[in-house]
């Protein structure tokens, strides 16, 4: 597949990083799966403009702008946001087509919150170890393949594709990211080393997203959670796995997580509710609920089945 | 094997699509090497619904596609994958060149304080024998060697540096480590390795679990033009 740039970063406004499905396999070397911190979003943005399950995409924070070389399919997903097209409002959760030649600004409603901009045909990015992913503490992805994150200037170059218009769904249906409900819960790991109250406190509580939240993990501010272990071994971390430190705050271990670590941890978060997570930003609340793992399991296929059942619908037989 | 006898392995979940295995037992290593088995066992496997697995020091944490399978079938899956008991014949041998005391890593006289033996005797301790890798994590490339003598164990630092510099030797409790790249640490640091521990090509880590590493002391010298021909 040939490539030529074909977009060019204008303006970034806080931080913006080429992300695919993530890094898988490589922990034994110490590198985090890494991946997109909302997979929904994400694997929506590929839906609409007919990728691959893994292509290349943009995951940024705060405003972005950019300019196309050449006419694209593009689709932008994640919360709340507006977008313009050469100063024409356009939606944000469909397939967009962007003539040559345009400025596309894409403004989140809500600072902090993380955007998708998948390209038909994907961004063009050396894999390293499997994955294009940046990330910069480990020195990996990313243009470089040393993990930096993208500034204004760069220029993005896009696999070629042949490209109909008749595939795919045009629309998909937007993601709630509402926080009302609680964040579902699953007890593990040393969920057996904190007393009942300890428990009682943490799925009763009222928790704020501090501003210690990254790709490697969200601090919260709240009810203090401990565990009655003083040291532990370390061990595997999984993705959404509720550490508890000795000071009794809670963190969520994301993304870029550290592969193995020794913090006793009181269980994980469903992955079906890791989105409404990844999308808070500092100052907002959240509480827990402690689900069982075959409840989780139901929800999970329940979710699936609905996601499928409207896409069918949408799309018709194939 | 007969150090394998008393080991345990017991399977805990870990959250909605992850179980955690974990191997316990009188000997650190025996339950290392049957976690590195397993481990190999259950990647050779190449189950459909096998996401992914991170061995550590005495567990193997499991992740697996929920869509396939639920927790039930998966562990009783493991608990029935047959683990051979042969020794894993890829691990490697590490011969790591150290700079004891090198400026900007040299905790010595801290340790000494704490062990209540001399720089030398420390040195000559954490060179007289060989290191199994436990595990690697924390960053790509930091391997978890032990298990250093009861002696010279000391706890981490009160105050972790914020910045540890790249190739230093560190102790921590019954480990030893060496840093990949400037990194924040707690650990006490002996001196500096000039050897590269992520490949610049591959970017694969140097050190895997299950392999070998000992010491040896150099001068400054040496780790110099060390240092020098590795960037050339």
């Amino acid at each position: 597949m040939s490539s030529e740039t074909q977009i060019v970063i204008e303006d970034i406004g806080f931080h913006a990083i080429l992300v695919d499905s993530g890094r898988n396999g490589m922990q034994l070397h110490g590198y985090s799966p890494s991946g997109p911190m909302d997979e929904l979003a994400y694997k929506a943005a590929d839906k609409l403009v007919t990728n691959s399950r893994d292509s290349v995409q943009i995951e940024f924070i705060g405003p972005l702008r950019f300019r196309t070389l050449s006419s694209l399919w593009v689709s932008v997903t994640g919360p709340d946001v507006t977008i313009q097209v050469a100063n024409q409002y356009v939606d944000a959760w469909c397939q967009l087509h962007i003539p040559a030649g345009s400025l596309v600004h894409v403004e989140p409603a809500t600072m902090g919150q993380r955007h998708y901009i998948a390209i038909a045909g994907g961004i063009a990015c050396e894999p390293v170890l499997g994955s294009a992913t940046s990330v910069l503490r480990e020195k990996v992805g990313g243009i470089d393949g040393e993990g930096t994150a993208l500034r204004a200037g760069d220029r993005l170059n896009v696999n070629r594709v042949c490209y109909s218009s008749k595939q795919g769904p045009c629309e998909v249906k937007p993601v709630d990211y509402s926080l009302n409900a609680p964040i579902h819960v699953v007890q593990g790991y040393q969920a057996s080393t904190f007393s009942c109250i300890a428990k009682r406190r943490f799925f009763s509580g009222r928790y704020i997203l501090s501003n210690a939240a990254d790709r490697m993990g969200y601090r919260l501010q709240g009810e203090p959670v401990n565990s009655s272990l003083n040291s532990m071994k370390s061990e595997g971390i999984a993705l959404g796995a509720i550490q508890c430190p000795p000071d009794g705050q809670p963190i969520i271990m994301m993304r870029d997580r550290q592969t193995i670590g020794g913090y006793p941890k009181i269980g994980c978060v469903a992955p079906y509710d890791l989105h409404r997570l990844a999308q808070m930003v500092p100052g907002e609340a959240v509480t827990f609920e402690s689900v069982n793992i075959e409840t989780a399991r139901a929800n999970m296929l329940l979710i699936n089945a609905g996601y499928q059942r409207f896409k069918n619908e949408f799309v018709g037989s194939e | 094997m007969q150090d394998t006898q008393d080991v345990k392995m017991r399977i805990d979940t870990a959250g909605a699509n992850s179980v955690i295995v974990y191997f316990s037992g009188s000997s650190t290593l025996a339950l290392n090497r049957s976690v590195m088995s397993f481990y190999h066992a259950l990647t050779a496997r190449q189950y459909p619904w096998f996401e992914s697995a991170v061995p550590s020091y005495d567990s193997v944490l499991v992740t697996y596609d929920w869509l396939q399978v639920d927790h039930l079938l998966v562990r009783q899956l493991l608990l029935q994958l047959s683990i051979s008991d042969v020794d894993d014949n890829s691990s490697c041998h590490h011969v790591m060149k150290v700079w004891y005391g090198a400026k900007g890593a040299n905790d010595l006289e801290l340790i000494a304080q704490q062990t209540q033996l001399s720089e030398a005797e420390i040195i000559d301790i954490h060179c007289g024998q060989t290191y199994r890798v436990f595990t690697v994590g924390f960053m790509p490339g930091f391997a978890y060697l032990g298990e250093t003598p009861k002696r010279l164990a000391v706890p981490r630092m009160a105050s972790p540096r914020l910045k540890v510099p790249k190739g230093a030797v560190a102790i921590a409790d019954r480990q030893t480590a060496i840093y990949p790249d400037v990194s924040p640490g707690g650990w006490h640091l002996m001196g500096l390795c000039p050897t590269k521990l992520i490949d610049d090509k591959s970017r694969l880590s140097l050190l895997t679990a299950g392999d070998t590493v000992a010491f040896v002391p150099i001068s400054e010298e040496e780790y110099r033009e060390e240092s020098r021909a590795h960037v050339e």
